[in-house]
């Protein structure tokens, strides 16, 4: 038997256990596990903020942001990575019939992955040393180790494949040998090049790293390990090894001319979004021939393998399908414009990566492990871990994509923001729970490879082998037999000459890629940058500068992206869509892949200072069904005691959209001028509002006709949900958050308002104070929170004023009150436009006398209303409160302004 | 234009393979040959751990 080993294998005669260095197969598995296992708590940690956003407390460490990052880079690297070498350790040798370069070496990289890429990567995102680029998370500095992890993995991996011809490569060595060239070429490209141009040049290059990362890197070592596995298992050799290498072709020039579709109905030119559509569907059709080929040569295992490798690699084949043509069919526009940005896409990148890649190397790490003979194998165990992750992988799946299509609808049908987030919560939990399988799993998987008999895996195998003894390799194939036989032959030449031009053409193809859907789409964009951009633009301050580095630093644009698309849904809920001038100084860009909040690109000017600061410490106060986490790290301990990162973060906030609004509308039409042939510019100049967002406050006066008025539980819904965080439950403006606001929530009880003038304010806002507008809601719901707020008052009946009291109010209103509330009351005095709060309209609103009086006492901090206290007598404070309230008229259709 | 690049250039690659496949009886053969020959390998090596864990 030996000899017949030695013969086959190697003619130095290698034997099994100098062949592998088995050590190495066992330290990476279990560092594979390690680091799934943080990676794994990470994710948890992620999920369950969606239910209860204060879960990471005060702690700046532990911020959704940043667990986010190393959730996926945990995944990535840390997991896969692992997986992979530990995989690679086992099957390359084998491939090549030669052990790898160096068994010290693999040390070294063991120790140069684990310990100065992966858990410094974890503890550098977490105390906020990151990048805001999608599957490139790590800080540069981390970057760089990877990339020489990767040429270490490159010198230890590959010169066994050349020392033979390369006709005589089985597909696992190609994919191989793709997955670490490939990986090689386009990690720097997408980890550093993204830093160093600006906004849509930068997310058209960070598209192709999200594609490239699971292309690139996870696909074909996650392929090689299926086409090893499954005739190593079965005893039979692949279906046809003509369409594995069909495939691989395929992949390796498709890949690479996908990753533009991440960005559909974006600015990055046309021509290179509908190149990434095409390549997605082709890349969809090589797919299902892979994936064909790969369960013909499944045939005669069983519906359910029973070698628990073989049974984790079948899955693993049914997913990349699932995943592949879900994978082209949301490229495709009409489908992308629903459902990219939901939890669709979430869905269909865990498949990816927890379904398709992750249950490939367990696989692999399996079969590896069976061929240890002193490892722990616990076969029972190994058996629920599979169980256990079908069950909680498919779920999750299911779940995410019916939540993404739930979404979907909501955001095309205009519902309001919040309204997405209430209907997603059910699916949330759902994915939260999904984790109780998917770490029993592991768990149980991890339990598999450490209890049990040693060399129980051995066994298994050894048995199985002596049944597929009767499966002799026919004599014509023994490999040394094949090769005399063939010699040099003419086909030989032929195989070897195409793969040499096809090896030539892939990395070619590669260099292609990047130029098509990464330079050529630069230099287009280059152009626009420079014909439109408007004069004398403004550049960012040094505190925007740093408050961008907070918010790339805290993954904001993980939930917020700052991209208003192409599309008729975005700009009827967010404005004109964005310009690449507009990003022109966003190094890397922060568009974002996922809309868990609303897009911010228009966020400046939307909402009051003290509104986002005390929105940033604490979330619920402000919007009690926000999901947000707080971020009072940023604080000292209360929300007007903001850090400079606050104030930092606030300036960056304020400056998104500004430089259009400055511009806007001349700066547009000059450049509409230069682009009338492009219908798509054209489509951002030609939105109806350059910022659509629903809670912008508007100039007052103009506001539709609510209609009939929703039942009142509705409306007092709307209250609980909407308004009670700054009014109060009762509407005593009193809310949580009624202490931060300056000026404070107006006292609804002691007010009396008109209809029109509740109307109005609910449609349009309030100008200068942290009162929105809400008219992202139906009219008819509007029209319920107007009857809500009239029915707060409690003003009593007061006795009418006497003629002479009226007249001596009247003397004191002339002489101290009509240049800002006007000669009627209507808050139109002369020096009204002038104020940043406008003055109130006591046409539309009666305030109560004891309401009138404290005002009148104590002035309005945040606006321009000063106390007279100091000016005005008690009688004359009693006389004006009287005056001011004959102006009340309810039938009156109101213009002005309230507090 | 990148579009017809894509899909004129991945059709061509895929018929002259598919054609050579057609067409050349040989190459059919020799593109077979490594499965056979991975096959052999794997078998190899799994025997060599079997003996390893009995000792021979």
């Amino acid at each position: 038997m030996s000899t017949n080993l030695d013969s086959v294998l190697e003619p130095d005669g290698s034997s099994a256990d100098k062949l592998v260095d088995t050590w190495l197969v066992y330290a990476h598995s279990l560092a594979a596990l390690g680091t799934l296992f943080l990676a794994v708590i990470f994710g948890i940690a992620i999920s369950l903020q969606f239910l209860l956003p204060d879960l990471g407390g005060d702690s700046s460490v532990f911020t959704w942001g940043r667990m986010r990052y190393a959730h996926t880079q945990g995944i990535m690297l840390g997991w896969l990575g692992n997986a992979f070498l530990a995989f690679l350790y086992h099957a390359v040798p084998i491939l090549t019939g030669k052990p790898v370069t160096s068994r010290l070496f693999g040390r070294w990289l063991f120790g140069l992955w684990n310990f100065i890429v992966v858990i410094p990567g974890f503890i550098l995102v977490l105390a906020g040393f990151s990048q805001p680029i999608e599957w490139a998370e790590f800080p540069l500095s981390i970057d760089f180790f990877v990339i020489v992890g990767l040429l270490l993995a490159a010198y230890q991996f590959l010169p066994g494949f050349f020392q033979r011809g390369f006709e005589d490569l089985y597909v696992s060595s190609w994919y191989v040998i793709g997955g670490l060239v490939f990986t090689l070429l386009a990690y720097p490209m997408g980890n550093v090049i993204p830093e160093l141009v600006p906004g849509a040049e930068s997310a058209a290059f960070g598209g192709l790293w999200i594609h490239d990362a699971v292309g690139l890197f996870v696909t074909p070592l996650a392929l090689a390990i299926l086409y090893f596995v499954i005739p190593a298992v079965t005893g039979r050799p692949i279906f046809s090894h003509f369409l594995s290498m069909f495939g691989f072709w395929g992949l390796f020039f498709l890949y690479p001319l996908n990753g533009t579709h991440h960005y559909v109905f974006s600015v990055i030119p046309m021509a290179a979004q509908l190149g990434a559509i095409a390549a997605s569907a082709l890349l969809g059709v090589i797919v299902i021939i892979v994936v064909t080929n790969l369960l013909l040569s499944l045939r005669g295992s069983g519906f359910i393998p029973k070698d628990i490798a073989l049974r984790f690699v079948a899955l693993s084949i049914v997913f990349y399908l699932i995943v592949s043509v879900q994978g082209a069919m949301q490229a495709q526009m009409s489908l992308n414009q629903a459902v990219h940005f939901t939890d669709w896409v979430v869905g269909h990148s865990h498949l990816a990566m927890m379904g398709f890649a992750t249950f490939a190397a367990i696989g692999g790490i399996i079969h590896a492990w069976q061929r240890i003979p002193w490892a722990h194998y616990n076969a029972k165990s190994l058996d629920w871990s599979f169980w256990l992750l079908v069950l909680g992988v498919g779920t999750m799946f299911i779940d995410l994509t019916v939540a993404g299509v739930i979404q979907a609808g909501l955001w095309l049908s205009d519902t309001p923001w919040l309204e997405s987030v209430q209907a997603s919560k059910p699916y949330w939990i759902i994915r939260s729970i999904s984790a109780i399988p998917i770490t029993a799993g592991f768990i149980a998987l991890f339990l598999g490879l450490v209890t049990g008999p040693r060399g129980a895996g051995a066994k298994a195998v050894l048995q199985k082998s002596e049944q597929q003894k009767t499966l002799a390799v026919h004599p014509r194939f023994k490999s040394n037999i094949f090769a005399q036989e063939l010699g040099v032959s003419n086909s030989g030449k032929i195989l070897r000459m195409s793969y040499l031009a096809a090896s030539v053409a892939g990395v070619t193809f590669f260099a292609v890629s990047i130029f098509l859907l990464g330079y050529l789409p630069g230099r287009v964009l280059d152009e626009q940058i420079r014909l439109m951009t408007p004069d004398n633009v403004l550049v960012p301050t040094v505190s925007e500068e740093r408050g961008r580095a907070v918010y790339a630093r805290e993954g904001c644009a993980y939930c917020h992206t700052q991209q208003i698309r192409y599309t008729d849904a975005d700009i009827r809920r967010f404005g004109s869509p964005t310009l690449a001038w507009e990003g022109q100084f966003d190094f890397p860009h922060l568009w974002g892949t996922r809309r868990i909040g609303p897009d911010l690109a228009r966020a400046g000017a939307t909402r009051s200072a003290d509104w986002q600061l005390l929105h940033l410490y604490s979330p619920r106060s402000v919007t009690p069904l926000s999901i947000m986490p707080a971020y009072k790290s940023l604080f000292n301990g209360a929300a007007d005691k903001p850090k400079q990162e606050a104030y930092d973060l606030l300036a960056f906030i304020e400056s998104l959209g500004r430089s259009r609004e400055i511009a806007w509308p001349d700066g547009d039409a000059a450049a509409r001028e230069l682009f009338l042939e492009d219908r798509w510019a054209r489509m951002s100049f030609d939105a109806p509002l350059l910022n659509a967002h629903p809670n912008k406050t508007r100039i007052r006066g103009d506001f539709p006709d609510f209609g009939e008025a929703a039942p009142m539980q509705v409306g007092q819904q709307l209250w609980l949900d909407n308004c009670a965080g700054c009014h109060g439950i009762s509407g005593q403006g009193d809310g949580p958050a009624a202490d931060w606001l300056e000026p404070r929530p107006a006292n609804l009880a002691e007010h009396t308002y008109s209809s029109d003038n509740v109307a109005d304010i609910l449609w349009n806002g309030v100008a200068g104070t942290a009162m929105p507008a809400w008219r992202d809601q139906a009219t008819e719901n509007l029209a319920a929170l107007v009857a809500v707020v009239q029915n707060f008052s409690r003003e009593e009946a007061v006795a009418e004023p006497a003629a002479n009291e009226l007249l001596f109010g009247e003397q004191v209103y002339t002489q101290n009150c009509i240049q800002c509330h006007g000669i009627r009351g209507d808050g139109n005095g002369f020096a009204a436009s002038e104020l940043p709060v406008a003055p109130s309209d006591f046409t539309g609103q009666r305030p109560s006398i004891a309401e009138s009086m404290r005002v009148l006492q104590n002035g309005i901090d945040g606006s321009s209303m000063a106390p007279w206290n100091e000016r005005l007598s008690a009688e004359e404070m009693l006389a004006v409160t009287h005056y001011l309230r004959e102006f009340y008229n309810n039938d009156a259709a109101v213009a002005g302004a309230d507090i | 234009m990148i579009t017809n690049a894509i899909v004129l250039g991945s059709i061509i690659l895929a018929v002259l393979y598919f054609l050579t496949w057609l067409i050349r009886s040989d190459f059919r053969e020799q593109i077979e040959r490594p499965k056979h020959h991975f096959q052999d390998r794997v078998k190899a090596y799994d025997q060599g751990v079997f003996e390893q864990e009995n000792g021979k």
